[in-house]
C-alpha cells in the first residue's frame, strides 16, 4: 500500500485528486495539505511514501517544499502534480528533488502508473511533460567566458588604446554615461577590479593589439 | 751791366764775406728742411741743425760719415743710388722717398745738385731735403675716403667741356639750356668730353661693374638716355661758372634697375680755371625715396581713417597744444582755423580743466595709456559725458615726443547705466525676496552671486565658491554638464535636477531653469533658477507607482482569478469527468454518454490550456514563483524559438531575489525593449544583460538594428512606459541611438534594502 499525501492550495483539486484515487487498492491517500509548508510538516509526523506536489502555492511553493522534503526525509518520494507545463518549472522541481511530474487533467491511468513507478524508484514523466522538457534541459548552464557585446568589445578595446570616457563616447557617437555603464558592467561581468584589469583582459583576449 | 763798380777796400771785402756767409749760415742752420753737402765718397761735409735732426742726432756725430754708416744698408739704398746717379750724370735729381730714421717713418721730398770746383769737375752734392709725411698722409686720407666711402666718387676732367662751353658763349649763345635742349646732340657730344679719372669700389656696385679700366673707357655708355637732363643740369651750371651743383634724379643702371640719385658736383680747389679736377658724388637715394613715399602713403591713410572716425582725434605736441584734430573733433569744439595751437586741456569746462591736465601728466612710459570721463557741453549747452583715452609716444631715447587722443561720447551709456542701476535694485529685490534658490554662475562654475535662499543644500555659503565646492562630485559633474550645455548653445534651459545633501546625503529634487546672459554674442554668465519640487515629485511618484501598481494588480488580478478560478475549476471538472467515466460506484454509462464525456473532457481541456495561455501573458508564473533571472531566461529563450533574430542573455549575480514590484518592472521593461527591437529595429542580434553591482542593477539591451532618434522616439508609449517603470524605482533610462548604428538602452536601478528580499 503506497501512502500518499496530496498538496494542493485549492480544495477542488485536493477533493478531485482524493476522489480519483479512493478506488485503487494500492494506494492510499493519508492526508492532503494546503501548501508546502503544511505538506512538509506533516512529513515531519505522518508515514508517507509519495507526496502529490502543486507548484505554485501560497506559503511555501512546490520546489521549496520538495527540496524541504528530500532533504529532511530522502525516502519520501515527490510527484509534482501541477497545472503548470512550463519546462521552467518541470526543471526547477526536478532539481529539487521531485521523481516525477504530472500534469493535473492527465488520466486517472496516468496519475496512478505515475504513483507507482515513483514509489517504485522510478521516474515518471508525463508525455506532455518530456517532449517539454527535451530541448530546454541545457539551458541556462552557465557558460564559461562571459559574452562581450559588439558595443563592449568596442569599448574594451578603446579603453586598452588608454582613450578617456568622453573620447570612446565621442568615437562611438553614444553618451559618456553609456560608456561609463559599459565600463562598470565589463568591470563586473570579466571579475576584475578595475580599468587596468579590463586591459589585461583585452590584451589577454587579443580585442588589441600586444 | 750799367751799375757803377764801387771799389771795395779789401778789408771791406773780407769783413762782407765774412758777414755774408754768416748770413748764409745762419739761414741754413735756421731752415726746417735738412741742407747739407757732401762728397763723392757720400761723406757729409756739412749739414744743418734739422738735419741732423732727422737722423735724431747732434751735427758732430754725422759729420765725415755716410748713409750707410748712419742708416745701415738697407734704409740707404735708395739714397745712395740716387747719389751715384747725380755723379755720374752731374745733373740734379728730385725724387721722394720714404724713411727711417729712427724717429718714425716718414716721407722727404728731396733734390740734390752737383757741387763743382773752378775746373767744373763734379766733387760732391748740396742737397736739400723736406719732411712731407703730412702732406703724403693727408693725399693718402684722400684716396682711403674716396675708395671707401659708401657714396659713388667720380674724379672728372671737365677742361674740354669747360673750352667748349666757352666757345658756345664766344659764339653769342647766351641761353645755353635751350640751346642744348634745342640740340640733344651736343649733350652727347660734351658728355663725350668728360673725361674720368677715376671712380670708387662704391660706383662699381652702383653700376654692376666689376673692371675699373674698362668702367672708365666706356664711362660715357654707362648712362641710359634717361639720364641726359642730369646732364644737362650740369653742363648749364658750368656755363653760368659755377664751382659746385646739386640735383636730384634717376637713371637705369647697366642691370636695368631704375635708381634714384643726388648728384653733387664739386670743382676741387686749384682747377676753378680750367676745370681740370672734378669731384662728383652719387648717392643712391632709391631706398631713401622708397621710404619717404612709403611714409606718405602710411600718413595719408592714417589722415584719411583718421577723420573718417565717429571719435575725436587729436594729435597734442609735448607742450599739451593740439597740432592735429579730425573732423570730428573741429565740429564738437567748433574750432576755426586760426585757433591753431590750444592747449588741449583748455577746452574743456574750467571744473573738468585741472582733471584733464591731471591725468595728461600721469601718462608715462611704463604707462602711456589712461582713459579717464569728463564733463563737456555741446553747442546747444547740454551736458554730455565724454570719453577720453590718451597715449603717450615716446622716442627711443625716452623723449616724449607728444600725444594721440581720442574722444567719445559716452552720454547715452552713462544714462543706461544709470537706469541699469535702478533696474539692478528691482532685480536685486526680487532677487532676496525670492523662495527660489537664484544663482549667478560663470563658465568656470564660479558662483557670482546667490540669493538669500533659506534652504540652502548643506547650508554652506555658496557665493564666490565653486559648483565643485557646494556639491557632491557627481551632482556637479552633472550640473556643470548642464551649464555648458547653455554656455556653448545660449539657449534657456529647463529640467529637473536631483542634489544630494552635502551633510546628511539627502535627495532634493529641483525644478531647475537656466538662462543665459550674453555680452555681445558671448554666454559670460547663466543664471539659474531653482525650486524644491520635493512634493511635487513625491506625490507624482505615488500618483505613477499608484497606477502601475494598479495596472500590475489588476493583470495579477486577473490572471490569478483565470488561474485559480476558471483553470482549477476546469481542472477539476475534468477530474470529476474522469471519475464519472471509470465510476467508482460502478455506474455504468451507455456508450453514447461515454462518447460525449469524452469530447466534454477534450473540450475542457482545450479551455484549460486557453485560461493557461492566457494568465501567463498577463503575469508569467515563473518570474513570482522564481524570479527574475529564471523568468528573463525564459523569455529570452521563447522568443529565440519563435522570432528570427538571435538574443544573447548574460546574468550577472543575479540568483537573488528583488521586491515583486522590482521584478515585475525590470521584467516588463526588458520585455518592452526587447520587443522594441523585435517589432521595430530591424535588428539580427539583440544583447540583453542583467547585471547586478550590489548598489544597483543595471540592465542593457543593444541590437544591431537600424536604430532612431531618441529626441523624436522619447514621447513613444512603450518608452515612456519604461520611463516612468524606472522612475518608480528611482533609476534612470539612457537610450543611445541614431539612424543606422543600433540602439543601446540603459536602465540603472538604485538598490536599496527595501529591494531586496
Amino acid at each position: 500500500m503506497i501512502r500518499v499525501l496530496i498538496t494542493d492550495d485549492h480544495e477542488m483539486i485536493r477533493n478531485g485528486l482524493s476522489s480519483l484515487l479512493r478506488g485503487e487498492t494500492s494506494i492510499l491517500v493519508v492526508d492532503m495539505a494546503r501548501n508546502g509548508k503544511e505538506a512538509l510538516d506533516i512529513c515531519g509526523t505522518r508515514q508517507i511514501d509519495v507526496v502529490l506536489m502543486d507548484i505554485m502555492m501560497p506559503e511555501m511553493n512546490g520546489v521549496d517544499a520538495t527540496r524541504a522534503i528530500r532533504e529532511k526525509h530522502p525516502d519520501i518520494k515527490v510527484l509534482a502534480v501541477t497545472i503548470n507545463d512550463e519546462p521552467r518549472f518541470i526543471k526547477e522541481v526536478l532539481q529539487a528533488g521531485a521523481s516525477g511530474y504530472i500534469l493535473k487533467h492527465s488520466t486517472k491511468e496516468e496519475i496512478v502508473r505515475a504513483i507507482l513507478d515513483v514509489s517504485e524508484n522510478k521516474q515518471h514523466f508525463s508525455s506532455e511533460v518530456l517532449s517539454k522538457i527535451s530541448g530546454q534541459f541545457a539551458m541556462g548552464d552557465k557558460e564559461d567566458t562571459p559574452m562581450l557585446t559588439k558595443k563592449e568589445t568596442a569599448v574594451l578595446r578603446l579603453i586598452a588604446q588608454e582613450f578617456t570616457n568622453q573620447e570612446i563616447a565621442d568615437k562611438l557617437d553614444c553618451g559618456i554615461r553609456t560608456v561609463d555603464t559599459h565600463k562598470r558592467n565589463l568591470i563586473k561581468k570579466l571579475e576584475v577590479k578595475n580599468v587596468v584589469g579590463l586591459v589585461k583582459y583585452a590584451l589577454k583576449m587579443g580585442v588589441v593589439a600586444n | 751791366m750799367s751799375e757803377k763798380t764801387i771799389p771795395i777796400r779789401p778789408e771791406e771785402q773780407i769783413r762782407l764775406l765774412k758777414r755774408e756767409n754768416e748770413l748764409l749760415n745762419s739761414i741754413i742752420q735756421g731752415a726746417s728742411d735738412s741742407v747739407y753737402a757732401k762728397d763723392v765718397e757720400g761723406r757729409y761735409i756739412t749739414i744743418n741743425q734739422a738735419g741732423a735732426s732727422y737722423f735724431g742726432k747732434g751735427v758732430g756725430e754725422i759729420i765725415g760719415k755716410t748713409d750707410v754708416e748712419l742708416l745701415g744698408e738697407d734704409s740707404a739704398r735708395k739714397i745712395v743710388e740716387h747719389d751715384a746717379k747725380l755723379f755720374e750724370s752731374g745733373q740734379p735729381v728730385s725724387y721722394e722717398n720714404r724713411g727711417n730714421f729712427g724717429i718714425g717713418s716718414s716721407y722727404f721730398s728731396t733734390t740734390k745738385s752737383p757741387l763743382r770746383d773752378s775746373d767744373g769737375k763734379v766733387i760732391g752734392l748740396i742737397g736739400i731735403s723736406r719732411d712731407v709725411t703730412d702732406a703724403r698722409l693727408s693725399e693718402e686720407k684722400y684716396r682711403f675716403i674716396f675708395d671707401n666711402a659708401p657714396f659713388s666718387f667720380w674724379e672728372e676732367d671737365f677742361s674740354r667741356v669747360k673750352l667748349f662751353l666757352d666757345g658756345l658763349k664766344a659764339a653769342g649763345i647766351t641761353e645755353v639750356r635751350k640751346h642744348l635742349q634745342n640740340n640733344p646732340e651736343l649733350i652727347e657730344k660734351c658728355i663725350d668730353m668728360i673725361s674720368v679719372k677715376n671712380v670708387n669700389r662704391t660706383t662699381f656696385g652702383m653700376y654692376g661693374v666689376v673692371d675699373k679700366p674698362s668702367f672708365i673707357k666706356k664711362m660715357n655708355r654707362n648712362f641710359t638716355p634717361e639720364s641726359e637732363s642730369i646732364f644737362l643740369d650740369e653742363f648749364v651750371a658750368i656755363a653760368e661758372g659755377k664751382t659746385h651743383f646739386q640735383t636730384e634724379g634717376s637713371f637705369i643702371n647697366l642691370n636695368g634697375d631704375t635708381i634714384d640719385v643726388q648728384f653733387n658736383l664739386n670743382v676741387l680747389p686749384g682747377h676753378e680755371e680750367d676745370l681740370s679736377l672734378i669731384l662728383v658724388s652719387i648717392v643712391d637715394i632709391t631706398d631713401t625715396n622708397q621710404l619717404t613715399d612709403e611714409l606718405n602713403v602710411i600718413k595719408g591713410r592714417y589722415q584719411s581713417i583718421v577723420e573718417a572716425q565717429s571719435e575725436m582725434i587729436c594729435r597734442i605736441n609735448p607742450k599739451g597744444k593740439v597740432i592735429f584734430r579730425n573732423v570730428a573733433f573741429t565740429r564738437f569744439f567748433r574750432f576755426k582755423d586760426s585757433q591753431t595751437e590750444t592747449r588741449f586741456a583748455s577746452l574743456f569746462p574750467p571744473t573738468e580743466l585741472e582733471k584733464c591736465e591731471q591725468e595728461m601728466m600721469k601718462l608715462s612710459a611704463r604707462e602711456p595709456n589712461r582713459v579717464w570721463e569728463l564733463r563737456n557741453y555741446d553747442e546747444q549747452g547740454n551736458l554730455v559725458w565724454q570719453e577720453w583715452s590718451a597715449t603717450a609716444f615716446y622716442g627711443k631715447s625716452g623723449i616724449l615726443l607728444g600725444y594721440q587722443a581720442v574722444g567719445k561720447d559716452v552720454t547715452s551709456r552713462k544714462m543706461a547705466q544709470d537706469a541699469l542701476g535702478a533696474s539692478e535694485a528691482r532685480w536685486r529685490s526680487v532677487f532676496e525676496h525670492a523662495d527660489d534658490l537664484i544663482m549667478t554662475v560663470n563658465s568656470e562654475g564660479y558662483i557670482l552671486s546667490v540669493n538669500d535662499y533659506a534652504d540652502l543644500p548643506g547650508n554652506i555659503k555658496w557665493a564666490g565658491k565653486t559648483i565643485d565646492e557646494v556639491m557632491s562630485p557627481a551632482n556637479a559633474t552633472s550640473a556643470m554638464e548642464l551649464l555648458n550645455t547653455v554656455f556653448s548653445t545660449g539657449k534657456p534651459l529647463k529640467t529637473e535636477f536631483k542634489m544630494a545633501r552635502m551633510d546628511n546625503g539627502l535627495v532634493d529634487n529641483y525644478g531647475v531653469a537656466l538662462s543665459p546672459i550674453f555680452h555681445g554674442t558671448r554666454v559670460i554668465t547663466v543664471i539659474c533658477i531653482a525650486r524644491n519640487i520635493n512634493e511635487a515629485k513625491a506625490f507624482e511618484k505615488h500618483h505613477r507607482e499608484a497606477l502601475i501598481e494598479g495596472q500590475e494588480s489588476e493583470r495579477m488580478r486577473v490572471s490569478q482569478e483565470l488561474h485559480d478560478g476558471l483553470g482549477q475549476l476546469f481542472t477539476a471538472i475534468k477530474l470529476n469527468l474522469q471519475h464519472l467515466k471509470t465510476g467508482v460506484d460502478g455506474g455504468g454509462l451507455s456508450s453514447e454518454a461515454q462518447e460525449s464525456v469524452k469530447t466534454l473532457e477534450e473540450n475542457i481541456g482545450i479551455a484549460i490550456t486557453e485560461v493557461k495561455n492566457i494568465s501567463r501573458n498577463l503575469m508569467p508564473d515563473v518570474l513570482w514563483q522564481f524570479g527574475l533571472k529564471p523568468a528573463i531566461e525564459d523569455l529570452v529563450y521563447k522568443w529565440n524559438t519563435t522570432v528570427e533574430l538571435e538574443i544573447s542573455l548574460e546574468l550577472v549575480d543575479m540568483n537573488a531575489r528583488f521586491s515583486p514590484e522590482l521584478e515585475k518592472a525590470l521584467f516588463r521593461i526588458c520585455q518592452e525593449l526587447v520587443n522594441n527591437s523585435i517589432c521595430h529595429g530591424q535588428a539580427n542580434r539583440v544583447y540583453v544583460q542583467l547585471i547586478n553591482h550590489g548598489n544597483s542593477i543595471v540592465l542593457m539591451v543593444e541590437d544591431d538594428g537600424i536604430g532612431f532618434d531618441p529626441k523624436e522616439a522619447s514621447t513613444g508609449f512603450g518608452l515612456r512606459n519604461i520611463w516612468s517603470r524606472a522612475e518608480v524605482f528611482e533609476g534612470r533610462v539612457e537610450i543611445d541611438s541614431g539612424p543606422n548604428r543600433g540602439t543601446v538602452t540603459t536602465v540603472e536601478v538604485p538598490l536599496n534594502n527595501s529591494l531586496t528580499r
